[in-house]
Order: C-alpha cells, then structure tokens, then sequence
C-alpha cells in the first residue's frame, strides 16, 4: 500500500488523542496523521518546562519541521497538551484547534462537545476552504465503523497484541481507503494457543511495539493493550438525526483513558485485573493522569492479589536494558 | 520537629477554639489586623471541621467555596493545609509519607496533602468536590483520595472553550450539582441562601478591587510575600463568608493607612518586580528578604488578580459560572499573557519572577511563553525553578545566585 506521506496532492491534518473523531477530518477529504515524532528535539527542551511529558516536547521539533501539514487538531486531553497548543498558536506558523474534550461522560458532557465539535468543524472548513457535506460526513462514519469491526474480528481471532500493535500504528500514517483495503486483505491469524500466563498491560503512549513483543517473547500473554497508541477506540458510531451528537457520544463513551472522572475506567480495570495473573503499568515521564490514577491501580492489584510492573518511559521508542531486565524478572516469577 | 505525638490533640476541634483567642493575642503585636483575621478564620475553620460541627467537604483551591457556604457546609482545601505545614517547616514528613503512594514527579502541594491524609491528620470529610481547574492534578488527585477516604466525588468539569450556550449549561450544571450534593449530605439549601453568600462575595470583591488599585501605589505599600500567603489563601477560603468581608474590609484599610502615610513595605525601593504564579515558597527561604535588602519591591502578585467580574446575587449560578469560565489559568496562554501585561503596566513594574514550581506543568510550561511576551515590553524576566512545599527540593545557593544575576540586570537598564 502507498504510504500516502509520498503523495503530494493529499492533505494532512495532524493529531495526537484518541478522543478526537477523525471522520470529522476525512470528511472533508483531508487525511489525518497521528503525530509521533522519533525521537525528542531540543527545540521542545528549550520552549517548554523540563519537567513535562517527553512526547509533548518531542511534538516542538516535529511539528516545526513538518511542512506538509495543513492545520494540527490537539485535544485538552492534558496540561502538556494544552501548553503545545500555546506554544504552536503563539510561536508555530501552524493553524491549530483545541479542542476540549470534557472528563465527564454524563449528557451535558455530551452535549458540551457535540458543541466543541461544532466549532472545530468551523476550522476544518476554514483550513481546507470546503463546506462539511452531511453525505461525506455519513461516509467517512461507515468508512470508520468498517475499520473498527474488522480491527475487531482480527483481535478476536487471536490476532497477537503485538500485530495489533503494529496495525494500529500503521494506521496512523495511512489513509482510510487504504487501511481497510489492507484489513480486509490480512488473513487472520490462527487462534494461538494462550499462554498460562495473562497480563494487562495498561498506560499512556507507548511509542513503538518492542515492549509487547518482548512480553510475547517471554511466553506471556498480553490479555489487552490499555493503551492511547493501542486499540482504545469507539465500538462504533451510531448515527441517529445528528452526526455530530452521535460522534460525541460514541467517542466520550469509548474506552476511558486515566485522565477521565468516570466510573467507566474503573469498571473496566476492576473487570481486566480480575481476570489476568500481572499488570502491567507504562507511560512516559511526567504523564501527570496516569500516575495519580497509580493509586487506584496499586490498591487495586492489591486487592485481586495481582502483581503490578510500573515502567516509566523517556519517548526514545527504545527499551532500555533496565527496563528489559525488570519485565524479565516480572515475568519470572511464573516460569 | 515530629507531629505525630500531638495529633490527637491537632484532630480535637475543642483545640482550636482554645488556641484561637491565644493566638490572635500573640498576633496583635504584629499590628497587623488582616493578618490577625486570617489566623482567626483559619482556627474557626479548623475547630468547625475537626469538631464535626456540620458537614466538612473537601475542595480543590479554584472550587467556588461560595455554594459550600451556601449548603452550610464548611470547606477544607487539602492544598492551602499542606502551604501551612509548610509555612510552619513541617512539611518534610508528610511529603516523604506521600511520595510513597504517589511519584515524586507530581507536585508536592498534592504528595504533602497525600502524606497528611495517611497519618490521618486531616479531618474526614463528607463528601470530596473538585473542579478541573488549574490541572490533572485537580481532577484526578481529588477523585483517587475520595476513594482513600472512602467517601463520594463530585467533580465539576469547567469548560475551556465559550461555545454557544456554555455559561447557561454550565450553571445549570452547578445548579444541579448543588442541589444533588445537599440533599445526599442532608442539607438544606435554596438558591436565595446562595445569593445572600454571593452578596458578600460581592462585598469582598469590591473590597479586592479597591486594594488591588491601592497597590498600584509607589513606593508598594504592601509585600508580594503576604499577597502570595494569607491574602490569596482568603481568596480561595473565605468568598462569601462574613469572615472574608471582614478580612478584605481590614486589608483595605491597613493598605489604604499606608498609601496615605506615604509608607512602603521597603524602606528603600529602587525596583519593581511582579511575582507570577500563585504560590512561593512557603517554609523559611531567603528568597524575599534578598529581593527586600536590595531595593526590589513585589507591589503585586498574579495570585490576587481578580480575574472574574462582579458578583451577582440575583442569579447566584450564572454569576459563579461566569467567575470559573473567566479563569484565565485554565483557558488559552494567550489569556493569561493578555493579564499578565496589564499586571505589568498597571503595577509599573520592570522585571517579573516567574516561580516555575516543581510538578507545576500547567504553569510552569507557559513561562518561557509569557517571559518571551514580557520582554517585548522591556520588562525583565526570571523563571525561578523551585517547590513551594518541599524545603529538601530547594537551593538556596542556586536561588540566591540567579535571583542576584537578576538584580543585576535590573540595575543595569
């Protein structure tokens, strides 16, 4: 499949959270890519605090050198990604949209950002010079629903969390059409055989797939990928008379991340921790949600008599030897 | 000095009451009245929670403490204790107790108050309310020691972006929020109990607003170091309570003597500096005292910037949405350059401190943003790295050494 960064005539629109509803983007024929620089920029050390998420300063450098990105879409989703967005609107030569994503789930929530929503159309069509069509809009929803339950039948065919991993992140760079044709192609793999062990593995922003391939490796089976570059997506979106409200509902409802109030994530961890021998715990430095949600973990593991790894990483993509020794003598204690 | 054998004595409400005579007497050689209100409200206060009279709910510090008034209730802010303790160099214990729960990467104001709550210092409370402002900190910090404590959390998410409609939802959110949390605590409570609260935030705020004009004064009748300690912590405290009209009253009137005895809080002052975010240091540091010995005054501080418009007590919702939609703090940086520049030309500074406290990402990541605004108008700019509540994470050797290159400069223009 062409890797549409090639093509010159193909309109980006970058992103970052999981909470944004990307049909909104490819509704109006601009394809959105998920921002994941390489590696850190000293840009970012200079313009923001230190002491912040190493994914936020890597975006400073990243978005800076992109030159092929008609506008970025952050979401509140954080204080690091509320700064990046200060920081590109005042210093970048990059339109940007905020977008706020309420940490609450109930109605008003919903209708908050069925509103925000709105506004963020507004932008789209003030950076791409077109109109949102309510047919595109139709479209892009059943082109994403399609997505969605096939990325599900293949987890649910034993697809290792692994390749998972990797289709995920293939997606970020490709564009719908493209992405659902190779779905559609990938044969499924064969059920494999779980291994005794099960673990969750549960944070933030993994930044590449070597962390759960060395689970795998070691002969443990990743139950499921609680993560924001992991398969944390909407079941699928249900149209009703307004698509925009039936956006704002399927993607507030989704799968919580940490830095939500709800009593959504806490159900769910209390279901996953249940039902797996290990937990375990990543994000980069200084991702503030996950580490107060920490204490619920850690009680929580407690509780269910489950033993929890905590890794924090530096968004080098790398694994470090310490880190590779700690899952190591994590997973140890079941062979 | 270890607490631990005095807590059962610390966790009496009778205690307070005791004390708080005794202390407010020890204060008045201060002649400081407001200062002296302050120590009596905070022993009202502390005697009210740990006594068990009526219902105690925590908040976080931007919560609007005016509706807990209105319920009847009183308010405990777990932030402006762990200021105290560190006020009075306590603070090293707890903050150690909590770094085991939570990482030390996180703001100590948050791993003092954690560290407190585990040696069962802090009184129990009935319910647990946050708002997301300023930070994930205020969200998730709040709902994990709800759960700790074993009691409900009810969070109040303020939107960031004025969409069409937002301040209606908004205070009908209040609205029912308010009422919900009543009746499940017990509560009675009518709107027009939360306009008699907002009638006296209406008074204090007027009562702000005189003073921080008052401030504008040369040479600074009144130190930054007190705006940033029991100044901004009635803010938080006290709107709408009898207490906070008689404190701002009292300030008013302390600052207003000194505009018109001509008397500035320096003997000497040959700089203006204005001090950014909402805290400093609060143990024992040297950082005031230097700025002071070498003529640099701290006429204002952002903490006391009175960010929401006036109070309306005939529509108590919408007035106290509005103030939490106006936070500049929890909206885009340009907002808060936008106030920080007025700050600077109103008060006629020439340089700003920022104090980038450690764990602060909200804040402390826009500082270069806001050095970068200031400086387009000449003024000049420090960003002081450094923790408000943990002495064990401040030097003062390196403070001393880029707060004096930084007089320096001043001097230099």
């Amino acid at each position: 499949m062409a890797d549409l960064r090639k093509l010159e005539e193909v309109e980006y629109v970058g992103w970052c959270c999981t909470y944004l509803p990307l049909e909104l983007i490819e509704a109006f024929g601009l394809v959105p890519y998920r921002l994941l620089p390489e590696e850190e920029s000293p840009e970012g050390a200079s313009l923001l605090d230190p002491n912040l998420c190493p994914y936020v300063r890597s975006l400073v450098g990243y978005i800076e050198r992109r030159r092929d990105l008609k506008g970025i879409v952050l979401l509140n989703s954080c204080d690091g990604m509320r700064r990046l967005f200060d920081l590109i609107s005042l210093f970048l030569r990059v339109p940007c949209f905020l977008l706020d994503v309420p940490r609450g789930q109930g109605p008003a929530e919903i209708i908050y950002f069925r509103e925000c929503l709105e506004q963020l159309v507004l932008w789209l069509e003030g950076i791409s010079g077109r109109r949102l069509e309510e047919e595109a809009l139709l479209t892009a929803i059943a082109e994403a629903n399609e997505t969605r339950a096939l990325l599900k039948v293949h987890m649910e065919t034993g697809a290792r969390p692994s390749f998972i991993f990797r289709l995920m992140r293939d997606s970020f760079a490709m564009g719908r059409e493209a992405f659902n044709e190779r779905l559609r192609r990938l044969p499924f793999e064969e059920r494999r055989e779980k291994g005794k062990i099960s673990i969750l593995l549960t944070g933030s922003l993994l930044e590449k797939g070597c962390l759960v391939e060395l689970i795998e490796d070691l002969g443990v089976h990743v139950e499921a990928l609680d993560l924001c570059t992991g398969p944390r997506f909407a079941e699928r979106v249900e149209v009703g008379d307004d698509p925009l409200l039936s956006l704002s509902r399927a993607y507030l409802t989704k799968p919580a991340c940490a830095r939500m109030v709800c009593d959504l994530r806490e159900s769910y961890l209390e279901r996953s921790v249940a039902s797996v021998q290990g937990v375990i715990y990543y994000a980069p430095k200084f991702c503030d949600p996950y580490l107060y949600s920490l204490l619920s973990l850690r009680r929580l593991c407690k509780k269910e008599g489950v033993p929890l790894l905590v890794l924090e990483g530096d968004y080098s993509g790398r694994l470090t030897g310490g880190m590779r020794t700690r899952v190591e003598a994590f997973v140890e204690r079941w062979i | 000095m270890d607490l631990r054998g005095l807590f059962p004595i610390l966790r009496h409400g009778a205690f307070y009451r005791l004390v708080r005579p005794l202390v407010c007497l020890y204060v008045r050689k201060d002649r400081n009245p407001p200062f002296r209100l302050w120590v009596d409200f905070l022993c009202r206060l502390l005697g009210r929670a740990y006594g068990k009279e009526g219902r105690t709910i925590w908040v976080n510090a931007f919560f609007p403490v005016e509706i807990v008034y209105a319920m009847g209730a009183c308010p405990f802010i777990p932030e402006i204790h762990a200021s105290l303790v560190a006020y009075f160099n306590l603070s090293r214990r707890p903050i150690e107790l909590g770094g085991v729960s939570l990482s030390t990467d996180i703001c100590s104001f948050f791993r003092c108050a954690m560290g407190l709550l585990e040696d069962g210092i802090l009184p129990k409370p009935d319910i647990v309310l946050s708002s997301s402002h300023l930070c994930d900190g205020a969200a998730k910090f709040f709902s994990e020691i709800a759960k700790l404590v074993g009691v409900r959390h009810a969070f109040l998410g303020v939107p960031i972006v004025r969409v069409r409609g937002v301040k209606e939802r908004f205070a009908r959110q209040l609205r029912d929020l308010t009422f919900e949390v009543a009746e499940s605590l017990g509560l009675t409570f009518q709107e027009k109990m939360l306009s008699a609260v907002l009638e006296k935030a209406r008074i204090a705020w007027r009562l702000i607003r005189e003073i921080n004009v008052l401030r504008r004064t040369r040479p600074a009748p009144f130190p930054g170091s007190e705006g940033l300690s029991y100044v901004a912590g009635m803010n938080f405290y006290a709107m709408g309570s009898d207490e906070g009209v008689r404190f701002f009253a009292a300030l008013r009137e302390y600052v207003h003597k000194r505009v018109q005895r001509k008397r500035g809080y320096l003997k000497h002052e040959r700089w203006r500096v204005l001090w950014l975010h909402h805290i400093r240091p609060y143990y024992p540091n040297p950082i005031f005292s230097f700025l002071g010995r070498h003529g640099v005054s701290v006429p204002f501080e952002e903490a006391n910037y009175l960010y929401w418009p006036e109070p309306d007590p005939t529509s108590p919702f919408l007035s106290i949405a509005e103030k939490l939609l106006s936070n500049p703090w929890y909206s885009p940086l340009a907002d808060r350059i936008e106030i920080v520049k007025k700050m600077a030309a109103d008060y006629g500074v020439h340089g700003a401190i920022h104090f980038s406290h450690w764990g602060c990402r909200q804040t402390s990541s826009g500082a270069m943003l806001v050095g970068e605004a200031l400086r387009e108008m000449g003024i000049r700019f420090l960003v002081l790295p450094g923790d408000g509540c943990d002495p064990d994470n401040f030097s003062a050797g390196q403070t001393l050494t880029r707060l004096c290159a930084f007089v320096e400069s001043l001097g230099a223009e």
